[in-house]
């Protein structure tokens, strides 16, 4: 059983490292992920956002409804959490 | 409860070394965002982690005057209607809902021409009103999972 997990983990192992030989080089400008629309957002966001930090134009400015919708998610979890931990409180101080 | 650690090192080094350092560090990525790597998300972590740090090494009181629970959960919603009322100010300027460019702040225009400068502005009060958010929840969430009771000190 042992020798049956230890071989398969260095299978899948084995597995990545080959797959990792096939990945694009950092910075490739013909890697799948930089001939999309990602070369678009980084010549129009000096004149369309005015911000120097790319990423955070398209965060805040092209993609703000999944920003905001992301924020909604954080804050929903917390008043989740709220919830639960307020009604743990007052459970102990009945018992 | 979480215990006072008797460690005049520790003290030392948390309350004035990391702690403000921590905190101020928070601010820079929050202020710097749009020219470094840093937002509204990793502000408001690093803020509420200044905090809990504080909270779990001085003692569990620490800062509880003034984030104290109530105003925790004024901060997150406050952070919110920051976030939507951004969007909805863009709405009622005559734009789409968040879109920034059409928000009348014509102070900032003799800053910066055009309407960069307000979407500058957009950005900006979205990111903190995410750091808000983020900040409130983090904070308010360690805060009941160390103490579910209320402290004796302060009430609601």
């Amino acid at each position: 059983m042992r020798a049956l997990s230890v071989s398969l983990a260095i299978a899948a192992a084995a597995l990545f490292v080959a797959a990792s030989w096939n990945l694009p080089d950092r910075g490739d400008p013909h890697a799948p992920a930089n001939v999309g629309v990602g070369p678009e957002y980084v010549e129009r966001t000096e004149q369309d956002v005015g911000i120097e930090n790319v990423v955070s134009a398209v965060l805040a400015d092209y993609r703000s409804y999944d920003t905001l919708g992301e924020t909604f998610v954080i804050f929903t979890g917390g008043v989740a959490v709220l919830f639960v931990l307020i009604r743990r409180g007052r459970d102990d101080q009945q018992t | 409860m979480t215990n006072r650690h008797d460690s005049v090192l520790l003290h030392f080094v948390v309350k004035v070394v990391m702690a403000p350092a921590i905190m101020l560090f928070g601010l820079y990525v929050l202020v710097h965002g749009e020219v470094s790597p840093g937002g509204g998300f990793q502000a408001g972590a690093i803020l509420a982690a200044g905090l809990i740090l504080s909270r779990m090494t001085l003692s569990s009181d620490q800062g509880r005057r003034l984030f104290s629970r109530p105003r925790l959960v004024v901060i997150t919603v406050l952070g919110m209607l920051l976030y939507t009322g951004t969007g909805i100010a863009a709405m009622f300027s005559g734009g789409n809902y968040l879109d920034y460019g059409v928000i009348p702040f014509e102070w900032i225009d003799r800053f910066v021409p055009g309407d960069l400068g307000r979407r500058h502005i957009g950005v900006f009060a979205i990111e903190v009103g995410v750091t808000l958010a983020v900040f409130g929840t983090l904070a308010l969430a360690v805060d009941y999972l160390a103490e579910p009771h209320e402290p004796e000190e302060t009430e609601g």
